[in-house]
């Protein structure tokens, strides 16, 4: 009975292919979005780190 | 007790309390359209007025819509903030809106192709609100565009908010493109947009579903907006220091 439910649901009266293709497209859209925004926040917060070590080794090499 | 208002217009402040805000509205959004949604799927009928199954693309479709044109209201608004205050922060949000409201317009016009296509037989058609919709999606481009051909940030701002200021028009036009009461008087294929006639728990979903865009928005909008703190306050004493 449930499989019969769930292949109905996806089957959606004939516009399965329609409905569920808007609905993979507004997640995918969505999901990659936010998934490169947090990878271009780590890849911002590295280069802040880089940058204070060259600053930190600048620093020490021109006290010798 | 006296409220400093303009404490979170320095990007310095500003950037912990988009922190502590993008977890909470991405709780929201998740929650908001994960309940719209199934609301949508498995609490309504299978029949819109004459539409069969294939209605329920009206969940995304009527929120990505939405947003896509108050996005660009927003754009506006944080562009003109910008101009007339000169505050870096009002410009650094219009540039996070604008991406956000792109995709947001291109998922509307997706989803509406789609939809024509079951209801009215074509994927296009020169109708007032689909053309709008697209020249919509085009003002987004354009702005993105603009702002990222121009090397000085602060000039691309100024280009670009006034750009944003002269695409403002079509909001509206948008908006009521579609009122022929007698469709047989115009030749629009996409009617009035109107709540009447839809059952409640379609309606209900809807705005749930909206709702949750406006958080998944929020949500983007912020974590973009601290990513161009950070990127053009690179070399500041208080970036230094996170």
């Amino acid at each position: 009975m449930g499989v019969k439910i769930m292949s109905e649901f996806f089957y959606m009266g004939g516009y399965g292919y329609h409905v569920w293709g808007i609905m993979l497209l507004a997640l995918v859209i969505m999901l990659v979005e936010s998934l490169s925004l947090k990878r271009q926040q780590k890849a911002l917060l590295q280069r802040i780190q880089r940058n204070k070590r060259i600053q930190k080794n600048k620093e020490k090499f021109l006290q010798i | 007790m006296s409220v400093s208002w303009f404490k979170y217009a320095a990007p310095m402040n500003f950037y912990p309390l988009a922190g502590k805000l993008i977890p909470l509205f991405w709780i929201l959004a998740i929650a908001l359209i994960g309940f719209g949604l199934y609301w949508g799927f498995f609490q309504t009928p299978d029949v819109l007025s004459d539409q069969k199954q294939y209605y329920r693309i009206i969940f995304v479709h009527v929120a990505a819509s939405w947003m896509g044109m108050w996005l660009y209201a927003m754009m506006v608004f944080w562009g003109l903030v910008g101009l007339v205050f000169n505050t870096r922060l009002s410009f650094m949000m219009a540039q996070a809106t604008s991406v956000t409201g792109a995709l947001m317009a291109f998922i509307a016009l997706a989803s509406g192709a789609v939809w024509g296509k079951v209801s009215w037989g074509t994927w296009w058609d020169w109708d007032p609100r689909l053309t709008m919709s697209l020249i919509l999606m085009f003002l987004y481009i354009g702005y993105i565009a603009l702002h990222s051909a121009i090397d000085n940030s602060r000039r691309a701002d100024k280009a670009s908010a006034v750009l944003s200021l002269v695409g403002l028009a079509i909001v509206p036009v948008i908006y009521y493109s579609v009122n022929c009461p007698n469709p047989n008087e115009c030749g629009s294929l996409h009617q009035e947009s109107s709540f009447k006639g839809v059952e409640s728990n379609i309606l209900l979903a809807m705005l749930v579903t909206a709702l949750g865009f406006w958080m998944y928005s929020f949500a983007t909008i912020l974590m973009r907006v601290r990513n161009i703190i950070l990127e053009r306050d690179m070399n500041t004493k208080w970036v230094s220091k996170l």
